[in-house]
């Protein structure tokens, strides 16, 4: 092979060149010729532009991966937590409560967030069962009377007994009016 | 009967017994229920003073609807129906009414207000109650109102996810996330604590 490559030559070996997979000799015969001839330079740059960009942009796409791997996992373990969330409620499958229960035996935060549920319930158990008890008002007796006063009003009951009460009198009255006439 | 008999019943039997117009059996009722669902809604409204409000027109619905549950065994979910509704209507409420200070207060003693009272701070009930107590209160309270109602049926009500799913018109996986983003709320605010 001789140190003067054809411009054919040297586009075949240009995308070697560029990838720096050619022979120290070959190497120097492209660098040789690039330097004195400005087409294929410039078709030299464009090339290499292209496999830049080509090559950032791969590495773009390859950090954003990894990201929504990260990601991902964190939303795997969201997901752990809600099932965890409803293991102490008793809320789970079978499968899944022995899923969780692997789970917490194998991993440490996972034992420990399961630790501050239970210590949550309880904070909130024992604020709750304090409320409850500090309620001092009685209703029992003003909903009773509410009530009361409510059905003496509007109770089907009273209306019954108007009505009834209306029939009667009606009735003696016709009768009265009819033992009147007979007389 | 003597009341004190009434006391031993069981609640389902106190809930039959009261649809049967037993009036003794209603106030006996009316006592058991009435310490919990004030607490209920002392976590669950703002508004301090809405709470008796709202225990008495629970109960007031409870006793007025009760004959027409048809399955004694629901009482406590359908009790919970009525307890969120009433959290959904005041919230409705509270979003329209602004509070109103009334003009004629003072007015026999012989002077008018001169600055409107904030009702929102009331720093010796504040001081009076403990700290964590009211700390666990304000992070319920500024929980969103979905996860507050989840959380408080969940934990105070001790409900089921599917009850409390019928009672809040979602479904199981909702009371799920709901209650496990509630917490995870709840343990970021109080973790000095816990």
């Amino acid at each position: 092979m001789t140190a003067n490559l054809t411009c054919t030559q040297v586009s075949a070996l240009l995308s070697f060149y560029i990838d720096d997979k050619l022979s120290t000799q070959l190497k120097q015969f492209v660098e040789a010729h690039l330097e004195v001839c400005p087409t294929c330079r410039a078709k030299y740059e464009a090339l290499k532009s292209m496999v830049n960009s080509l090559r950032e942009a791969h590495e773009k796409l390859a950090t954003i991966k990894s990201g929504h791997e990260e990601n991902s996992e964190t939303t795997q373990y969201d997901e752990f937590k809600t099932n965890l969330s409803a293991y102490v409620d008793n809320e789970l499958t079978d499968e899944e409560n022995i899923k969780v229960k692997k789970y917490v035996i194998s991993n440490q935060k996972a034992r420990q967030d399961l630790e501050k549920l239970y210590n949550l319930k309880k904070v909130l158990y024992n604020s709750f069962d304090k409320a409850k008890n500090e309620v001092k008002d009685d209703y029992s007796k003003f909903i009773l009377k509410r009530i009361d006063i409510q059905e003496e009003i509007y109770g089907p009951d009273s209306f019954a007994k108007v009505v009834a009460l209306f029939i009667v009198i009606l009735t003696v009255f016709t009768l009265t009016a009819v033992i009147i006439f007979w007389i | 009967m003597p009341k004190l008999f009434y006391k031993k019943i069981p609640l389902e039997e106190l809930v039959i017994l009261s649809q049967k117009s037993d009036y003794r059996a209603l106030e006996e009722l009316i006592k058991r229920e009435q310490r919990n669902i004030f607490a209920t809604f002392a976590y669950l409204s703002k508004k301090r003073e809405n709470v008796a409000d709202l225990t008495q027109e629970a109960l007031m619905r409870m006793a007025r609807g009760l004959v027409n549950l048809k399955n004694p065994k629901t009482f406590k979910s359908w009790l919970n129906q009525i307890i969120t509704n009433l959290f959904y209507d005041e919230l409705r409420k509270s979003t329209r009414k602004p509070q109103l200070v009334s003009i004629d207060d003072g007015q026999e003693s012989g002077h008018y207000y001169t600055q409107i009272p904030d009702y929102r701070h009331k720093p010796a009930e504040k001081a009076m109650s403990l700290e964590l107590d009211k700390t666990i209160k304000n992070e319920i309270q500024s929980l969103p109102e979905h996860f507050r109602i989840a959380i408080i049926l969940r934990e105070l009500q001790g409900l089921s996810y599917e009850e409390i799913a019928s009672a809040t018109h979602t479904s199981i996986g909702t009371v799920k996330s709901r209650i496990a983003r509630a917490r995870g709320k709840l343990q970021d605010g109080l973790k000095n604590y816990i």
